[in-house]
């Protein structure tokens, strides 16, 4: 193939000499698909090979400039290099009117106490009788035609406002992400409508007929559909972070927190949390054993604490933003 | 964009409509991956048809404008897995880029509006 070989000749001339970063790869490779493909519409077009070849590498523009950028700090997103000129996205005005806060929207609060109120009220008599059948371990008369309206409507309300609540949120735009876009949102918001619902319908249910499994007829089949449209929102999520949180991310990541840079202190770290958690588990036993269960929650409780101060001590405490050596 | 017979026979019109289309790179390609996901020489035509193949955007210019896309967090790429020939590189709008896009469209609609009405343009 002499177009090819043609193109692929030109390319490397014209990356002679860069440094063969993973970056300036990436780019040369990117291109070189691009460059066939617009060769193969030359020729298409009556155009000689060689020729093609040529006028597509000549149409490029000043590609040496772009790969020289992609090799050079700013492939590390370092944060030396000024920030490349762009009027629409990423100048430093720019940057500094996104980085500042949104304004709350009075609505969208006003919504929200709305829609909350609205799942409260409509779900309260549902908590109310299930503690009273909790109470009396006694069935539930279900020919009271209050108790079934009260049903009712909690199954129909709660549902839509949380369902709400959680698409109007993702539509907002906060100081460090943009809004979701208004479909997304609504899916997002018909999914946890769709678990809220599922959830209310089974335990209505199993109090209406005070059968255990018509829960599989009533709230199996909405809480798996739910869960299922949800994961797959939630798994082709795109970005919605504002600039300056990615950069700052880089940045974070750059730095790299202490156990990166110190394995011996993560091995100490591996080490105290076995010794805690089995000293923990071993006195949850115990207390639960001659006390009382109840009682053995305090010892798990501390011991949950004394890993967090665990964590904040060896992970975070050493170094307050400065380059320290580690001891 | 279109040529008005006489008025840009000139490069000096050429240069400007050209400017123009440039300054607006960026929300140009999100607009253009608004629909679906596109590689190199997609945008590059996409771009390029609207244009009626007047102007056009140097493709250097665009694989800048992917690249500080991509840092921003408005777009993602991801290779293709084309089987023969180069592999192509595509891109992916993401919900902070058509929150970007939507706020440019905005902004620009209303630019064109102060500029129709400052060049004194009838029907604006």
């Amino acid at each position: 193939m002499m177009t090819s070989t043609s193109v692929h000749r030109l390319l490397d001339e014209a990356f002679a000499g860069l440094p063969a970063t993973p970056d300036v790869q990436d780019l040369k490779e990117e291109i070189r698909a691009n460059l066939l493909d617009r060769v193969a519409e030359l020729t298409a077009g009556g155009v000689a090979p060689d020729e093609a070849a040529r006028r597509a590498v000549d149409e490029l523009g000043d590609v040496r400039a772009l790969a020289e950028e992609a090799s050079g700090p700013a492939a590390e997103g370092g944060m030396l290099t000024p920030p490349t000129a762009s009027p629409a996205t990423s100048s430093a005005a720019a940057a500094a009117a996104a980085r500042r806060p949104v304004p709350v929207a009075r609505r969208y609060v006003a919504g929200v106490v709305v829609a909350s109120a609205v799942a409260l009220l409509a779900l309260a008599p549902l908590v109310t009788v299930v503690a009273l059948v909790l109470g009396n371990a006694d069935r539930l008369e279900p020919g009271s035609y209050m108790v079934l309206a009260a049903m009712a409507v909690g199954l129909i309300l709660s549902g839509p406002a949380v369902g709400w609540i959680v698409a109007a949120s993702l539509m907002r735009e906060t100081a460090s992400s943009y809004g979701m876009p208004r479909r997304r949102a609504t899916a997002y918001g018909v999914a946890s409508a769709l678990l809220v619902v599922g959830v209310v319908a089974g335990v209505e249910s199993v109090l209406v007929f005070d059968r255990v499994y018509v829960v599989f007829q009533t709230a199996v089949p909405l809480l798996v559909a739910g869960g299922a449209w949800l994961a797959y929102l939630v798994a082709t999520q795109t970005n919605r972070h504002k600039p300056w949180v990615l950069e700052q991310a880089r940045q974070h990541a750059q730095v790299g927190d202490r156990f990166e840079r110190d394995p011996a202190a993560a091995a100490r770290f591996g080490i105290y949390a076995v010794v805690l958690w089995t000293l923990t588990g071993a006195a949850f036993l115990l207390v639960g054993f001659t006390v009382g269960w109840l009682w053995a929650l305090l010892p798990a409780l501390l011991g949950v604490a004394a890993f967090m101060l665990m964590v904040a001590r060896m992970l975070f405490g050493a170094d307050h933003g400065n380059d320290r050596p580690v001891p | 964009m279109q040529k008005e017979s006489g008025t840009t026979s000139d490069g000096g019109a050429d240069a400007f409509a050209a400017d123009l289309l440039r300054g607006h790179t960026d929300t140009i390609v999100l607009g253009v991956l608004r629909r679906e996901d596109r590689y190199g020489f997609e945008i590059y035509k996409a771009i390029r048809d609207a244009t009626g193949g007047d102007y056009e955007i140097k493709e250097a210019t665009l694989y800048a404008a992917y690249r500080r896309l991509v840092k921003d967090g408005l777009v993602e790429a991801y290779w293709g897995d084309e089987s023969q020939g180069g592999r192509r590189k595509y891109y992916r709008i993401t919900d902070a880029g058509r929150a970007v896009y939507r706020r440019n469209v905005d902004a620009w609609v209303v630019t064109r509006r102060t500029i129709d009405s400052l060049l004194d343009l009838k029907g604006s």
